[in-house]
């Protein structure tokens, strides 16, 4: 699916209320543990490691927290169970398969064997694929989970965003500059 | 009613009209047009709003919006806002770039979404089951509702409309949207004990009263004889008001 179309249907404007669909609601309500003593519940060990390595190059630490100090892979892993259909779950487990598939064919290696600018590769070919490609494509999942993942996450509302915790009067008109980035709400929601 | 069985109403309760469980009605929404505005970047907002904005009905009022392809009409809930770490970034599909990027507001874009009318129709019904019965050994309710063609006439227009409002008001990038919507998605079941001046086609009077038993009030949107296309919680609430204070009066007068 193009990521434009796949945000499209997350999307539920009603009564003025534009905010991600049930995904991010659900995931927001999750405070993942950063940890690495978990045992996965959808993926394998294998998977996990390329969804590690996946997750950082999409949103790696910076001077700010990334995807992996936010826990996203714990969620991705709990969420593949928990919040897709049968045929949506197999359409995640077919797509994993690219990951080695095009490392093995291009490095003879397993993707997580590789040095990370040629990871950075495969996912920027996986990316440009994903935007020729009608219908579901691994990468975009990925993306859209890896990003609603963090960017829903306490380490980026915190730390990456602006968090409000009482957000209350409404101001209409108010100089970006003040705030510096997105309320940490700020999925698209007006 | 229907499940309140006697000699004197056989058909249910108060159903001497055949109208009861019949012209259930429901909002059909989930489409319309959104698009992006140029400029304001340095721009944001804060806090949080109790409402959207809302665009009454403009068709079908009188001679000059009168269409030919559908009665009756759309009204258009939406909204204004920046886009967030949901878009597309064009920098970068990820990276720190990206990163840095999708925490930034996106462009302005604006929102509307149709909320359509939909007529009673005599067959779009609720029955009992008489041979599915529930876990307390109650029949069923078996809903056999849809759209017809004023709807999905009203439909297009409800899309095409809205982008071209849009248009006009000069965003970019307007695209329709139409997520589809059956009788149900709406959350605005409405109908099923209509009221109106003849017994033998409604079920209730102008009071909320059964026709037939002046003691019973029904104040809820089963009363409703047409939809239109506003949220029905408010008019339910003024009716049941009304009625209340009819049968206050009429109680005071010794009448019930
Ligand atoms: C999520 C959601 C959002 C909505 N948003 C809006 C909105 O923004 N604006 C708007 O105008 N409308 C909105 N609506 C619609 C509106 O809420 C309903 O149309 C309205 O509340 C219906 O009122 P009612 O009195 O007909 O029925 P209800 O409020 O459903 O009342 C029926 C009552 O009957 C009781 N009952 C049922 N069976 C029996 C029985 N056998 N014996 C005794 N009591 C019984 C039930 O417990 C209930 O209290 C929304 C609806 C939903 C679900």
């Amino acid at each position: 699916m193009k990521r434009r179309d796949a945000i499209k249907t997350s999307v539920v404007v009603m009564g003025g209320a534009m905010t991600m669909g049930s995904l991010s609601a659900l995931l927001s309500g999750c405070s993942p543990e950063p940890s690495l003593s978990w045992t996965p519940v959808f993926f394998d060990k294998d998977q996990i490691a390329i969804i590690t390595r996946v997750a950082d190059l999409i949103i790696p630490k910076t001077d700010t927290p990334g995807a992996l100090d936010a826990g996203v892979v714990e969620v991705i892993d709990q969420a593949c169970k928990d919040l897709f259909s049968a045929e949506e779950q197999a359409q995640v487990q077919e797509g994993m398969k690219a990951f080695n598939a095009m490392s093995q064919s291009a490095h003879q290696k397993n993707y997580v064997d590789l040095k990370e600018e040629d990871q950075a590769a495969i996912l920027q070919k996986l990316a440009d694929e994903s935007k020729e490609t009608e219908g579901p494509h691994i990468f975009s999942f990925m993306k859209d989970m890896v990003v609603a993942s963090f960017f829903t996450s306490e380490a980026a509302a915190m730390n990456v965003l602006n968090y409000d915790p009482i957000p209350t009067r409404y101001e209409g008109c108010i100089e970006l500059s003040s705030v510096g980035s997105l309320w940490a709400e700020g999925s698209g929601s007006f | 009613m229907l499940n309140s069985k006697s000699d004197r109403f056989p058909n249910g309760f108060g159903n001497d009209s055949d109208q009861l469980g019949r012209n259930v009605m429901d909002h059909h929404f989930r489409l319309g047009a959104y698009g992006q505005l140029d400029g304001y970047e340095d721009q944001y907002f804060k806090g949080r709003r109790p409402n959207g904005i809302y665009i009454p009905r403009f068709q079908n009022l009188d001679a000059s919006t009168k269409r030919k392809d559908y009665i009756r009409g759309f009204g258009y809930q939406g909204g204004g806002g920046r886009e967030g770490w949901s878009r597309n970034i064009a920098e970068a599909d990820f990276g720190a770039g990206f990163k840095e990027a999708a925490a930034q507001p996106g462009n302005w874009t604006m929102g509307l979404m149709a909320f359509g009318e939909c007529l009673p129709y005599e067959d779009n019904r609720v029955t009992l089951n008489e041979s599915v019965k529930d876990k307390y050994g109650q029949p069923t309710l078996t809903m056999d509702v849809e759209w017809k063609e004023n709807e999905y006439n009203m439909r297009k227009e409800m899309m095409s409309a809205a982008a071209e409002m849009l248009d006009k008001a000069g965003f970019k990038n307007v695209e329709t949207y139409d997520r589809g919507c059956n009788p149900g998605l709406g959350i605005h079941e409405m109908g099923t004990a209509r009221m109106g001046r003849d017994p033998k086609t409604s079920v209730l009077n102008k009071y909320n009263q059964v026709h037939a038993a002046k003691n019973v009030f029904v104040t809820d949107g089963s009363f409703m004889t047409s939809a239109a296309c506003q949220n029905p919680s408010l008019t339910y609430m003024a009716f049941t008001a009304r009625a209340v204070d009819h049968a206050v009066k009429e109680l005071n007068k010794g009448n019930l």
